[in-house]
Order: structure tokens, then sequence, then C-alpha cells
């Protein structure tokens, strides 16, 4: 009995460890279909003057992976396929079934549709891309491609965000242009006291102030922070520097408008602020939830006393990040919250003074009876 | 007299489905025309929608979803196209989410070379901002993120 009992044991465990395992592993591309005519090329050399175009790859054409290279100066992928069905033929420079062509797959415009083993639709095109092409890499590196490619650090993270503007300390104080740096100070808390024994006093109620303030340290006080005040856990995370970093990411980072690339600034923003390590693999808005909790964080829908103060996104406490979805096949959205109540803002890969829930692409599903809702408001504990 | 209203009948009969798709049209570029996008409210990163703004925004939206519906189940619809192209420019300069991209991605898919080559009739600076809006409209439908 005791023996079936340690072999059963063993079995749950070992079964745990790699299924957990096999949760990291990127999917295995397998398959690709295209969605537009492209270029089959006898090598990976994607350069307008290449004269290597062997045949035209028509729209509708299916193919195995056979290679992938990740480009050095683009950063896109080349990839090796072998031809399996050919689409309706233009011309006499078609491929046919069996030839073996380089094709170019770009993120931003991509006419390749990618299938696993099991003919499943890949999720994240780019890290199964990256894992391929490191495993292809490591075999026999090619000119003009990255041997060994990696999704973004946190050191390449933060070395590409856009500078500060520069603002002159002492100028940024003043806000009417007609005072000088003297005047700045006219209204300043700090007393002008001239004489020393006035001025001891003054710094020792300072240094009294401060200890006080120091001593309270354990909780953070914000006026703004309403309901949260009294909520040592949120108000640590909001008034934390991670927070602060993150959002200073974001708003440094963001675009004019939307591109449709939401999770990817905020996983930039997030690594940026040193809030997680790692590069979140999901290729959805909607996975959010499940990688973030993945590197520590944690989701306050999750806790029926959190879900009853949190009703809109107006309640969600500063510097969480709020993950939008309606169970269709939406990516759904993502954005950090970027202060208290309805004084914040929300930042993703554009900024907005009005959460996803109020904009039109939200208000016009909900007409349709999809309504978009609040899955995750994400914080680190 | 009998085989002339036999000839009318026949006439009709087989008109009548190029007349309803014709008065499809009109009323869609009607529509769209008196959803009056230009005078929507151009969101910035300060602007707070009120009630009145987002209603404004849902009609403009609806319409312009109707025109590119009826625009891509009918054929011979270039003047309907136009006007979805240029009330499309108004609102992706007017609203940050780009949303209008998603909206007319249904008739770039139905023909790209098409509606690539309409957009040569616009300024540079719209025709590109349009084409970005919906290729990446198009990438997200495909690929994701969000």
């Amino acid at each position: 009995m005791n023996t079936i009992n340690r072999v059963l044991r063993i079995f749950v465990a070992l079964t745990l460890v790699g299924s957990s395992a096999l949760a990291d592993i990127p999917q295995e591309l397998q398959d690709v279909v295209f969605s537009g005519d492209l270029n089959g090329r006898s090598s990976v050399d994607f350069r307008t003057n290449a004269r290597n175009i062997k045949s035209l790859v028509p729209k509708d054409s299916e193919a195995t992976i056979l290679e992938t290279r990740q480009l050095k100066r683009t950063g896109s992928y080349g990839l090796k396929v072998r031809l399996t069905k050919v689409g309706e033929a233009k011309g006499t420079n078609s491929v046919k079934v069996g030839d073996e062509v380089w094709v170019y797959f770009s993120q931003k415009d991509p006419w390749l549709e990618f299938k696993d083993k099991e003919g499943s639709e890949v999720q994240d095109p780019e890290e199964a891309l990256t894992s391929r092409a490191r495993r292809d890499g490591e075999g026999l590196p090619v000119e003009g491609t990255v041997t060994n490619p990696t999704l973004p650090t946190k050191e390449l993270v933060k070395a590409t965000q856009k500078p500060l503007p520069s603002v002159d300390p002492n100028l940024a104080k003043n806000t009417d242009p007609k005072k000088t740096e003297g005047d700045i100070c006219i209204n300043c808390s700090v007393s002008q006291t001239t004489d020393s024994a006035e001025r001891n006093i003054q710094n020792i109620k300072d240094v009294g102030t401060e200890i006080k303030r120091s001593s309270d340290a354990s909780i953070p006080q914000n006026a703004a922070a309403g309901k949260w005040a009294d909520d040592p856990m949120i108000m640590r995370y909001s008034e934390g520097k991670e927070v602060k970093n993150s959002i200073s990411y974001g708003m440094r980072n963001k675009r004019p408008r939307s591109t449709k690339y939401c999770y990817r600034f905020v996983k930039r923003a997030l690594m940026g602020g040193d809030m997680i390590d790692r590069y979140p693999p999901g290729g959805h808005a909607r996975d959010a939830v499940r990688d973030l909790k993945a590197q520590g964080m944690i989701n306050l829908m999750d806790n029926p006393k959190y879900r009853d103060m949190i009703k809109s996104p107006a309640d969600v406490p500063k510097g969480a990040v709020i993950v939008y979805h309606n169970n269709t096949k939406e990516s759904g959205d993502v954005q950090i919250k970027t202060d208290w109540g309805s004084n914040g803002g929300f930042v993703s890969d554009f900024y907005s003074g009005n959460s996803f829930l109020s904009s039109p692409k939200a208000r016009r599903y909900a007409a349709q009876g999809k309504p978009y809702r609040m899955i995750g408001v994400m914080i680190k504990p | 007299m009998k085989k002339n209203m036999m000839t009318l009948i026949l006439c009709s009969f087989f008109a009548s489905p190029a007349m309803a798709a014709f008065y499809d049209v009109r009323e869609a570029i009607e529509k769209l025309q008196a959803a009056k996008v230009e005078s929507l409210i151009t969101v910035t990163e300060e602007t707070k929608l009120s009630e009145d703004d987002m209603k404004a925004q849902d009609k403009a939206f609806a319409a312009l979803e109707a025109a590119v519906a009826t625009a891509a189940k009918e054929s011979g619809t270039e003047e309907l196209q136009d006007e979805i192209i240029k009330a499309a420019v108004v609102l992706l300069k007017k609203d940050p989410t780009q949303y209008a991209g998603e909206v007319i991605l249904p008739l770039y898919e139905k023909n790209k070379k098409s509606f690539l080559s309409n957009l040569k009739k616009l300024p540079a600076s719209d025709s590109k901002l349009i084409e970005g809006a919906v290729k990446d409209a198009a990438r997200q439908k495909k690929i994701g993120d969000g």
C-alpha cells in the first residue's frame, strides 16, 4: 500500500513539474499560409538590390517551415519554406509544389499566418519565431542574420527609451515667464530667515517633521488616494518608485495615437520601471492577467473586497495595470492608470484622459451586447 | 398590349436588385454625410469626453460601419468608397484610438489593390495616415496585441 502511495506521489509530482515546464515553451512552428503574394528568394537577403528572387509565391499558398533567421538590420525574420500547396498562379514565374524558397516576415505588415504541429494558429509569432531562429542560428550562422536572437531584455528596454526633454530645473519651477529666478521663491513655504538662532529653530522643526513623516513611512500618504488611503498594500504599491518609473517610462515612450500595440508598450513600461524582470510572452492584451501573475503581480478583481471597491476605471488605484476583454476572439486592451481617481489618465501605446471603456470601440461592442469589462486590475504586492 | 406588359414586368423583375443596390448606396452616402464627422470633437490627451461627445462619435462610427458594409457587399460603389475614405481620414485625425481603421478594414480586405490605389487621390499625409491605420488593424486582427 505504501509503495503504491509513493509511486502515485512521484507520478503526480513528475506530471506537475512536466506541465509547468511545458507551459513556458513557445508553440512549435510547423506550417505557414500566405495571405498575400510574396517573393521567393534563393538566399536570406531581402535588400531591394539583392538579385536573388527566384519566383513568386501567390496568395493562399501553403508551406512547411524549414529554417528561420532573424535579420540583423531590421529585426524582422527570414523563413526558408518548402511549398506544399500553391495558390492561384500569376504568370510563369510562380513557385511549384516542393520548391524551397526564402520569404520575408515583418511584424508590421505580416502576410503570413503560422500554424503549429496540431494545425492550431500560433498565438505569438514573435516568440515562436525567436525561439526557432535561436535553434536554427546555433546550427549554422548566416551572414546578415542574428545567430542567437532573444526577446527584449530589461537592459535593452531601458537603453531604447526616449530621452527626457531637457528642462532647466530652476526655470521649471517658474510658471510666469516675467519672473526672474530670484523672484520664484517669494511665495515659497520655506521661511527665509536671516537670524541664525531663528534658522536653527526652523531647522530643528524641519527635522522633527521629517522624523514624524519617516516614522509613518510604512504607509505612504496621499490625500488624493481617497478610499485607498487606509490600505497599506495599495498605498505602498501606488506610491512606490516602480510605479513612478513605469508611468514615467510609459509617458516618455507613448505615441500620439494608437498603433494597436498596447500590450507591447505596457510590457516595456513595466520592464523599464523595474516592475517585472522578464518580457511577458503573451501576444494579446487579454494574456496580461496570466503573464503578469507569472511575474508576481496579483489581480485585485480576484478578491471580492477589492472587486466591490472597483466599479469603474476611475476607482482603480494609481499605477495599476487594467486589462479589458469581452469574451470574444478580440485581443482586448491594457492600460496603466497614471494617477488617483478621476485625475488619472491611462497610458499604453498612447495616452488618453479616458479609459478604454469610454472608447468608440468599447461603446460599439457594448451596443452589440458584447461589452468589454475589466478582467484584471494588476498590482505588485 | 399584353406583350408590352410582360416585357415591362420582366424588365422590372430583373432591374429591381440593381435599383435596390443603387438606393442602398445612395442611402449610405446620405447617412454618412448626415453624420457630419467634421463637426466632431478632436480628442486630445487632456479631453474628457462628455455624454454628447460620445453620442456624436457613436453616430458617426455607426454611419461609417453601415457604409462600409454596403460598399463591401455591392459592386460599382466608387462614389461611396470615396466618401468612406474621406470620413475615415477625418475620424482618424479626431480620434487617437484609431478605431476608424478597424471599421474600414472589410473594405481593405475585399480588394487591397483597389483600396490602396484609391488613397492616391488624397494628400500624402492623409494617405499615409489611413494606410497605416488600416494595416495596423489588419495586423492586429491577424496576430493580435491590442
